[in-house]
């Protein structure tokens, strides 16, 4: 063997040994995206026990956390209440669901109106629907081909405007990734923003907008979409979230090599694009961390075990430090389960399987105890989650919107 | 799961499997995302397809073929973000100063080998697939896998030979 060929094996073997453990949630997520391409293949796959599985889902969400408003950008500061004990099983009501025409991916709200982001029927493309809250019907449609790329997240501006996020999909070209400015009452796309620029996700606060990209966290005005500022990172930003008490932006980085993943959390100054703090989260083989979520003056992630348990983290948001910690699942009927995605409102913190459906209540003021049962009634996946104080609307996989009512809170 | 009788064994050949499939779209994209993205959108299909894939056997030789081709056709339409200048810091600085210096150089140098010399050097050094077996993967004739191959490591070649070169300056 030359030298060039020895060379050549050599750091290929050893830029393989270096690699990180699998993320867990990995697995989950290739499931979740092959059950959908499955279910594109074979058409009329709604029956009538998902309807009932998915009825038992808005049910059980209710019941279990009262009152759930969901959002990613700001909230009022949590009041500190004490968690009751494990919430009573509800009584089955009758959602009644709202078909959508696509596959639902992301959720806004306002006072007036629910937009979902959905993946398109023949599934590609990305459709927002508008679905007016005082009759629960659609009321607008996006043009089939006004938004190209892979729908990934949507989010209500600070003025009567909806910001899209796409990527490029299969077979599509490059400039099908990027923010798109919407007319929320129209849904006609007012404005291309970043057109060809691949992001990973996006947050919205007042007139600012971060988005989170390979190696830099870009900001733009979210009136104008005016790129203010493109803040370098050393890795990739993930789920940029606003913490308004903290006057912070909260970055999950995904560290890259070594023996071990290792996820980073970044306190940044919105203006200055300084570093406030840091947080580097040690994952060991067989761990995952999940999205953030910013409530008041914490911010709040899952970090999954390979157990199937999920410990979930509240941080002080300008710190960055562990507030509280709690494990919340144990059971063995939820052995199995990641939790990978959080949603969170008012004193409410619903936690979500993608791999088992299972979802968790608890508390936002004291996350360290569930206050409701694991629930695996919800497997027929909650796609997105949309709430304000006065109601809270659940997508689910199979393409419905699920009107919750007027929620009651977690604690009880 | 969702109660497929199928989905167990995509299930326990996607876990036993995903460490060194990754492995395998790390070499092949030099970046672990965008395996990552890569392996997900190839086993996703996998298992969107897997009665089909177990029944013609070898699901692994299938996968690996898959992301071969993910890689390259992905890297034809792969938009080249600007990565930023100067960043505040590396999460992982400790680990690129470990690298040897000659293997930087090497894997700086795959990075920049077009995709299909890349690919062919991967499967031929990483995966020890003989040169016909690299053809049926990437579906080529044989003779594109030598030239390509030969290409690729006198580019390797050319990137050792400078930094052999540079080792020897005096001081």
């Amino acid at each position: 063997m030359s030298r060039v060929e020895d060379v050549l094996r050599g750091t290929l073997l050893q830029a393989s040994e270096t690699q990180p453990d699998v993320d867990p949630l990995l697995l989950a997520r290739i499931e979740t995206q092959g059950r959908r391409i499955k279910r594109r293949r074979v058409t009329s796959a709604v029956t009538a026990s998902v309807l009932a599985a998915v009825a038992i889902v808005g049910v059980a969400v209710i019941a279990a956390t009262g009152h759930l408003g969901v959002s990613r950008k700001s909230h009022p500061a949590p009041s500190v209440a004490a968690p009751t004990s494990t919430a009573p099983i509800p009584t089955p009501l009758a959602p009644s669901a709202i078909a959508l025409t696509g596959y639902p991916v992301s959720t806004a709200i306002d006072s007036t109106a629910v937009y979902v982001l959905q993946t398109g029927q023949n599934g590609s493309g990305a459709v927002v629907q508008r679905i007016d809250r005082a009759t629960n019907r659609i009321t607008m449609t996006s043009a089939a081909s006004a938004l190209p790329g892979d729908a990934s997240q949507v989010a209500r501006g600070s003025r009567d405007d909806l910001w899209v996020l796409t990527r490029q999909g299969p077979n599509e070209p490059a400039s099908a990734s990027g923010l798109w400015l919407l007319n929320a009452q129209t849904l006609a796309v007012e404005r291309p923003i970043s057109q060809g620029t691949y992001f990973y996700g996006f947050t919205v606060a007042g007139n600012n907008l971060w988005a989170g990209a390979p190696y830099a966290l870009y900001e733009f005005d979210a009136t104008t979409g005016k790129q203010l500022a493109a803040l370098p990172y050393p890795n990739i930003a993930v789920t940029p979230t606003y913490s308004p008490t903290a006057g912070v932006i909260d970055v999950r980085d995904v560290g890259g090599a070594g023996d071990n993943f290792a996820a980073a959390l970044y306190a940044l100054d919105p203006t200055a694009g300084t570093r406030l703090a840091s947080r580097q989260i040690s994952v060991s083989q067989g761990e995952g961390v999940g999205p953030l979520v910013s409530y008041g003056d914490a911010v709040y992630f899952l970090q999954v075990g390979g157990d199937g348990t999920g410990t979930l983290h509240r941080l002080n948001a300008r710190t960055l430090q562990d507030e509280q910690v709690g494990l919340v699942s144990t059971g063995s009927d939820v052995a199995a389960a990641h939790y990978s995605d959080i949603y969170i409102a008012n004193d409410a913190l619903l936690l979500y399987s993608q791999s088992t459906g299972v979802t968790v209540c608890t508390s936002a003021s004291a996350p360290a105890a569930p206050v409701s049962a694991p629930n695996s009634a919800t497997r027929s996946t909650i796609a997105a989650v949309a709430a304000d104080a006065a109601g809270t609307y659940i997508a689910t996989g199979d393409g419905q919107v699920i009107p919750a009512g007027n929620l009651a809170g977690c604690t009880g | 799961m969702s109660g497929d009788a199928d989905e167990p064994s995509f299930t326990d050949f996607a876990e036993a499997r995903l460490p060194a499939l990754l492995r395998y779209a790390y070499l092949l994209c030099g970046d672990r995302q965008l395996a990552e993205d890569v392996v997900q959108t190839v086993l996703a299909r996998t298992y969107a397809a897997w009665p089909g894939v177990k029944t013609k056997g070898n699901p692994e030789a299938y996968v690996r073929r898959a992301i071969v081709n993910a890689f390259v056709n992905r890297w034809r339409r792969r938009v080249h973000e600007e990565p930023v200048a100067n960043v505040p810091e590396y999460a992982q600085p400790a680990e690129r100063a470990q690298l040897y210096e000659e293997h930087a150089a090497m894997w700086a140098a795959l990075g920049r080998l077009p995709q299909r010399q890349r690919a062919v050097l991967v499967l031929r050094y990483y995966e020890d697939l003989t040169e016909a077996e690299i053809a049926a993967t990437l579906r080529c004739s044989l003779g594109t896998v030598k030239s390509q191959a030969s290409r690729g490591l006198d580019k390797l070649r050319d990137v050792l030979g400078l930094q052999d070169h540079e080792e020897v300056q005096p001081t």
